[in-house]
């Protein structure tokens, strides 16, 4: 997208074991200008964070195989560099407030994710290197 | 002897004759009319002499006698032979019969001329009482005793005998004496033990009143239980005193075994709906029936092609401990031709009356341990009935006496019957109540999944409709449309993804409402598996894995090539999810020599199956891995069955956890009805 505004050189790690979910949210961040990583479950998710420098946000699915959301935010909190990383849940699931209790995550998003408050949540993590 | 001897002598002896009482003697003439009467006759027949003398001698006889012409036959032999003598019912004046023994004697002049009959009649009633009695006493099933003061019997017919267990009437009467009895128990109704003075021959000798008495005796030697009902009545010496008793035993134990199996039965009714834990359920069963109906009762059931010990009952819990020690030691194995399996297996009941010690060695298999405590707990006569249930075979009962020395029979034997059918029913309504509660919790997990499921192609097809839109809204769709196009193709991607999360509920509800109809068209196989693999290739890039085809032979059928596709495609899109990356291999076969199927075969060499789950991989909303989310309803397999059934095929499978699953499908080529 070589006219958009690069908002952040940070990618958001978007973390689902869905595929087309995974590609949708990727079309969204790049018509936002910001770079997107992705990971199939937690395990994939907590490999991409020790190879690379922290995203500026973590999307992340509830329920996956192998590592779900829940089992991620327990090995990501008792990092303390990974930690600091925002994490916003991404869930089917009707009981949001009980989820963000008990994954302690900055938001929670539930599926279907609207444009709007999906985007609205990106720029409120990831624009913190200022407008063009 | 001169004539006036004579004379004299005539006369005396006719005054001999009409001074007799104890004899009717009389004269007929030659028709059968009376001529003279004596005092025997009218104090035997009620008649005076002016009332009679002169009447046909057969008005003596009953209507019957007379109808067989009986007094005149009797009356031609006398005067063919000079004697006719009988035995046999007369009537008197007032009509009442008494039994006679009657002469009739021809008398003859000195020339031989027939002059008249001389009759001679006695009462033999008394005698008669007497052969009626004993005809009774003979012929009635009650055993009667007669006994002394002191109690000791002085005469019993062969009925009490044989009740009592003696081998005849002869021997009850040596062998029992006044003391109690040491080779019965005798009990009331509650179980209260009863002395011989307590019983009613021993209390008419006392002079009480006495009623009807309800005794349970029970052999000693052989455990053999029956239930009396006896009653006694006094027979009255000279003085007024009660000389001997006379007892009546009556034979009851059918109406108590029904009224005791019907007590049984409701009770069991009781217990077996208090609860709908079967395991509990059995548990009060067994301690319902011990000690009165066995000293041991079991209760096994079959669970999963196995014999589980269910109950373990006996009157003392050590023995208990001892029986839950003996299951886990020797538990019973289905196949074994005697006891709890083979009545499981052939669904009939077992008696064995009689646990002798050969059947103790052959249940002992061939242990001798096991035998020597078989032997030292005393068991003596055994059961096992079915529990049944809508003609299943749930698991059995055994009833086992010991201590009691109890014999069972076929009554107790129909009992037991009884009780494993309702046991069975209760069994068969706790479990089918489980079913339906699972049933109801997996449809409730089904539905949250389901919900997932379709949330999931949602949130990607609302994404992009939503991007498009607003990209619409600042015009750059128009300005460029080749980097708006690909997620037009994308979203028109979601959609058929969301159509077939749809199609398959609803392919559930076409299914189990038995709606399913194939569309058969002759077609091949293997060019739907090209087409199926071409369409899963991406899929299965993004996995890391790859898809080989390998055909062989003629792949041509007559089948519905939708619902292949359907089959295909779930047994594909398994392999890609749970194929762990690795290669996955797709195989249509034609038909061999003499085979008229094609096979079918998916193998993938990822996560593989647990062996847990493997028996359930085929039911509805049913997944392996359900804890970890794999996506999709868990109904793929069982769709594919379904399918494959439909189509007059089998499907199944072998898998090894961590190494990968292969799913055979084996489709007839011409129509068959599956």
């Amino acid at each position: 997208m070589p006219d958009a505004p690069v908002r952040t050189q940070r990618p958001v790690l978007v973390v689902d074991d869905d595929y087309d979910v995974r590609d949708a949210i990727a079309d969204v961040l790049e018509i936002e200008g910001i770079s997107a990583a992705f990971a199939g479950d937690g395990i994939e998710a907590l490999q991409w964070l020790r190879d690379h420098p922290p995203p500026c946000l973590i999307l992340l699915d509830w329920m996956m195989p192998r590592c779900d959301g829940a089992s991620f935010r327990e090995v990501q909190k008792s990092d303390p560099v990974l930690a600091r990383i925002p994490v916003v849940l991404l869930t089917a699931d009707a009981r949001i407030d009980e989820k963000m209790r008990a994954l302690d995550v900055a938001a929670c998003l539930r599926k279907p994710v609207d444009l709007e408050r999906l985007s609205s949540v990106i720029r409120k993590y990831c624009d913190f290197d200022g407008a063009p | 002897m001169s004539p006036s001897d004579v004379d004299s002598t005539g006369a005396d002896l006719l005054q001999l004759v009409n001074g007799i009482t104890d004899y009717a003697i009389f004269l007929l003439d030659t028709t059968g009319h009376i001529v003279t009467w004596n005092a025997g006759a009218q104090r035997i027949k009620g008649y005076r002499p002016e009332e009679i003398i002169g009447r046909h001698f057969s008005v003596f006889y009953p209507l019957a006698d007379i109808a067989d012409h009986k007094p005149e036959r009797e009356l031609e032999i006398a005067a063919r032979d000079g004697r006719f003598e009988d035995e046999g019912w007369r009537l008197r004046k007032d009509g009442s019969r008494f039994w006679a023994s009657v002469i009739i004697t021809a008398l003859r002049s000195p020339e031989g001329e027939l002059r008249g009959f001389g009759k001679v009649t006695r009462d033999l009633s008394e005698r008669w009482l007497g052969r009626l009695l004993e005809g009774v006493v003979n012929a009635i099933e009650d055993g009667i005793v007669v006994r002394d003061r002191r109690g000791d019997p002085v005469w019993a017919n062969e009925a009490a005998a044989s009740l009592g267990g003696w081998a005849s009437a002869a021997d009850l009467v040596q062998e029992q004496n006044a003391s109690d009895d040491p080779t019965h128990e005798l009990t009331d109704e509650n179980g209260k033990v009863l002395a011989r003075q307590d019983l009613p021959a021993a209390r008419v000798m006392r002079g009480e009143p006495t009623a009807a008495t309800v005794v349970r005796v029970r052999e000693k030697a052989t455990g053999r239980i029956w239930w009396g009902t006896v009653r006694a009545r006094p027979i009255l010496g000279s003085f007024g005193e009660p000389e001997l008793a006379v007892s009546v035993w009556r034979d009851v134990s059918v109406e108590r075994r029904r009224q005791e199996a019907s007590r049984y039965l409701s009770r069991a009714a009781k217990v077996l709906t208090e609860t709908l834990d079967y395991g509990t359920t059995m548990s009060r069963l067994a301690r319902l029936l011990v000690p009165e109906l066995a000293d041991w009762c079991t209760v096994d059931v079959l669970e999963d092609g196995a014999l589980r010990n269910l109950a373990v009952a006996h009157v003392d819990p050590a023995k208990v401990e001892l029986a839950r020690e003996l299951q886990a030691r020797y538990p019973p194995r289905l196949g074994e031709p005697t006891g709890v399996a083979a009545v499981v297996k052939t669904g009939r009941s077992q008696l064995v009356p009689e646990l002798n010690d050969a059947v103790l060695v052959s249940g002992a298999r061939g242990d001798p341990d096991l035998l020597r405590i078989l032997r030292e707990l005393g068991l003596r006569s055994a059961m096992t009935v079915p529990l049944r249930a809508r003609d299943q075979v749930l698991g059995a009962m055994t009833l086992i006496s010991a201590e009691s020395r109890r014999i069972y029979d076929e009554s107790d034997l129909a009992l037991a019957e009884e009780l494993g059918v309702r046991a069975g029913t209760a069994i068969d309504n706790a479990r089918a109540y489980g079913e339906a509660r699972a049933a109801i919790k997996l449809r409730d997990e089904f539905l949250s999944v389901a919900g997932h499921e379709l949330r999931t192609p949602l949130t990607a097809l609302q994404l992009q409709l939503q991007s498009l839109d607003a990209a619409f809204a600042r015009g750059q769709v128009v300005a460029e449309p080749a980097r708006w196009e690909p997620r037009v193709h994308k979203t028109v991607g979601h959609a058929y993804r969301l159509q077939r999360l749809i199609d398959e509920l609803l392919d559930v509800s076409r299914i189990t409402s038995g709606r399913l109809s194939l569309e058969r068209e002759p077609m091949d196989l293997a060019e739907l598996a090209r087409e199926v693999v071409e369409r899963h290739t991406p899929e299965a890039q993004r996995s890391g894995s790859t898809v080989t085809l390998e055909l062989s032979g003629n792949t041509r059928g007559n089948w519905d090539r939708t619902r292949l596709d359907q089959v295909l495609t779930n047994l594909l899109s398994n392999a890609v999810k749970y194929g762990a990356g690795k290669p996955i291999a797709l195989c249509v076969i034609g038909p061999g020599d003499g085979e008229a199927k094609v096979r079918l075969v998916v193998r993938d060499h990822g996560i593989g199956i647990d062996r847990e789950a493997q028996p359930r991989i085929f039911g509805r909303f049913e997944r392996a891995v359900s804890e970890r989310h794999y996506g999709g309803f868990g109904l793929g397999l069982w769709i594919v069955r379904e399918l494959v059934e439909a189509h007059g095929g089998r499907v199944r499978f072998e898998s090894e956890p961590g190494r990968g699953s292969t799913f055979y499908v084996d489709l007839p080529t011409e129509i068959t009805h599956a």
